[in-house]
């Protein structure tokens, strides 16, 4: 018991170790406050843990125990089955082409929006004062709601009066108007490019911060050693901006593997599958074909793959690693 | 600040460098601008004025028309509006009024259990919501929840709450405890030290996280969706796909207008607490 606390005294960030040993032990002891203020911690967690409990954890044990029923949303008699849920889920062709949409998409649009991103960065911090409050405007696209994102592109690359169909026959890129969310691979495009154009400026502002961040001393031994610019970037910049790339491409990344609002309002997940991302056979089987105990089972699949990268986030982020 | 460029070598500025930056950052200014511009545009002309070609990049008349059509439809879009504000909202107070007390206990006070807690709340903010409202939905319609503002709070909060309590709990963790200390050896309780002490401090971190949980609730659309099923509890999010998405779907200049009132609170949101959204994601990247 004490040693569990000791090591909680010990963990804990930013906590001051100087002071006199009497008032360091009894702080290791009972945290900050006194003996009779631990009480306190419980009603103080409470509400949150019981909310998180409601709408997270109780849902998270019901999706496993849908995942091995036979059940309907509609019917209420339910039958145990074992793994027959997952082993349909695992035969079925559609899994396993949802999974390698859902690895294209997140690749290319976290890619993507990691490059722009960077570069934006970059320029953006090579301006003169005067011109910080375009940082502002380039931030916009990412205060644009996903489903309006998704409206907006859906209107530019429409059939018939889409205007990046306009823009692109004028630039002669293109002889005729394309039915963009129409054919199965530049549906896949539109629904890319939606995504880089929202996600964009989040990197942006993640490595203005990492750039501001570079102690001057850095910069000025570089150019004390006759460092060029291309070394400055190589060998300081990118360096001290790995952190802060790798804590935002994996969390992007998980928004990415699960964005429901531009696919769905973009596609829903069409033509052909084409844009059927997992989180979006989830919800077709879930919620249009009632075949709840194969959704459950794909969610139960789902599930890991996302726990895996979340615990590699957490762990990041509970170590502070700075690289 | 000092931008990166003042603490570099002079020489390492070419100009013919910084007219490239120049050209790049034109380029990306129109591919972030145009976008949005083109919303404004088709929100204000009369719909006639998209089908003309060639196409036209500015309005020949602007008109209102749009917007107005949104009073007067059939699909009770101010409706839709109300409810996100009124659920968005109430995910704020939600959230503030438990994450607070949470996130103190978290950074301040020992208990069983209180690593793994926190690496739980942790990862319950990464979860895939759609993997929540499948069983959410069997467990609201057990309890009457399908369908009521409550409901949408409460699913609303499954990102939220979590979420809140660690940008609190980090943010306090950055206060010297000495400030809470003085007040405790001065009498004050513990209730008190948080109310008077450490509430003003973190002042940042609780507009991040308000700000964080209306954008969230104003922007779902996956738990609107499933959640709700009268037109009478819908938001904007679904109810702009309910009305645009379907037989009305010529109605490029409705959408945009509807698309702009949308999007319009979560600019105002944006522009207003701008600061603080920066500091709460990079300072959660940077200092944890």
């Amino acid at each position: 018991m004490s040693t569990t606390r000791r090591a909680d005294a010990d963990a804990r960030p930013g906590g001051s170790s100087r002071g006199d040993p009497d008032k360091e032990a009894a702080r290791i002891a009972g945290g900050l406050a006194p003996p009779g203020h631990r009480r306190l911690a419980w009603p103080m967690l409470a509400p949150a843990l019981l909310i998180v409990a409601a709408v997270v954890a109780l849902p998270v044990l019901r999706v496993l125990w849908l995942s091995v029923h036979e059940t309907s949303l509609i019917r209420l008699d339910q039958e145990f089955v074992g793994l027959a849920n997952f082993r349909a889920a695992i035969g079925d062709p559609a899994l396993r082409q949802a999974m390698w949409v859902t690895g294209a998409y997140t690749l290319f649009s976290v890619g993507l929006s990691t490059v722009f991103g960077l570069a934006l960065a970059l320029a953006l911090d090579r301006l003169p004062a005067g011109w910080r409050w375009l940082q502002g405007v380039f931030i916009a696209p990412w205060a644009t709601s996903a489903v309006v994102v998704a409206f907006l592109f859906l209107y530019m690359f429409d059939v018939q009066v889409g205007v990046l169909n306009e823009l692109m026959v004028r630039l002669g890129v293109l002889q005729d108007y394309v039915s963009w969310v129409g054919d199965t691979t530049l549906a896949f495009v539109a629904v890319t490019v939606a995504t880089v154009w929202q996600m964009t400026p989040f990197f942006m502002l993640m490595f203005l911060a990492g750039l501001q961040a570079i102690p001057r001393s850095v910069l000025d031994a570089a150019m004390v050693d006759g460092a060029t610019g291309l070394h400055v970037f190589r060998h300081i910049t990118l360096p001290y901006l790995r952190g802060i790339l790798v804590i935002a491409v994996t969390l992007m990344g998980i928004r990415t593997l699960n964005n429901f609002p531009i696919i769905w309002t973009m596609t829903q997940g069409g033509p052909v599958r084409s844009t059927t991302t997992t989180v979006i056979l989830i919800y077709r089987q879930a919620f249009q074909q009632f075949e709840i105990g194969e959704a459950a089972a794909v969610s139960v699949i789902w599930l890991v793959v996302v726990l895996v990268l979340a615990t590699f986030y957490a762990r990041r982020v509970l170590t502070g690693q700075p690289t | 600040m000092t931008s990166l460029l003042e603490r570099l070598p002079r020489r390492t500025r070419s100009r013919a460098f910084n007219v490239a930056v120049g050209l790049f950052l034109l380029v990306a200014l129109f591919w972030s601008v145009f976008p949005i511009y083109w919303m404004l545009v088709t929100a204000v002309r009369p719909s006639v004025e998209l089908f003309q070609r060639p196409l036209q990049l500015w309005p020949d008349v602007i008109t209102l028309d749009n917007f107005r059509n949104i009073l007067s439809g059939s699909t009770p879009i101010p409706r839709f509006f109300v409810n996100s504000l009124g659920t968005s909202i109430a995910t704020v107070v939600l959230t503030l009024s438990v994450s607070i007390p949470a996130g103190f206990a978290f950074s301040r006070l020992r208990f069983r259990l209180r690593g793994p807690l926190y690496v739980g709340l942790l990862i319950a903010q990464m979860l895939p919501l759609v993997v929540l409202v499948l069983p959410l939905y069997g467990l609201f319609q057990r309890v009457g929840l399908l369908d009521t503002y409550l409901g949408l709070v409460l699913a609303y909060s499954a990102f939220a709450v979590p979420f809140g309590v660690w940008l609190i709990k980090s943010f306090i963790d950055s206060v010297p405890t000495e400030l809470e200390e003085a007040a405790l050896v001065d009498g004050c309780s513990m209730a008190g030290a948080l109310r008077r002490v450490i509430l003003p401090v973190i002042r940042p971190a609780i507009l991040a996280t308000g700000a964080f949980a209306f954008l969230d609730a104003w922007n779902n659309l996956l738990f609107p969706l499933t959640l709700t099923s009268s037109l009478e509890f819908k938001t904007l999010p679904p109810g702009i796909l309910l009305a645009f998405a379907g037989q009305f779907k010529q109605d490029w200049g409705g959408m945009m207008a509807t698309s702009f009132i949308t999007a319009l609170p979560v600019v105002i949101v944006f522009l207003v607490f701008r600061r603080h959204l920066v500091d709460g994601l990079t300072g959660g990247a940077t200092k944890g």
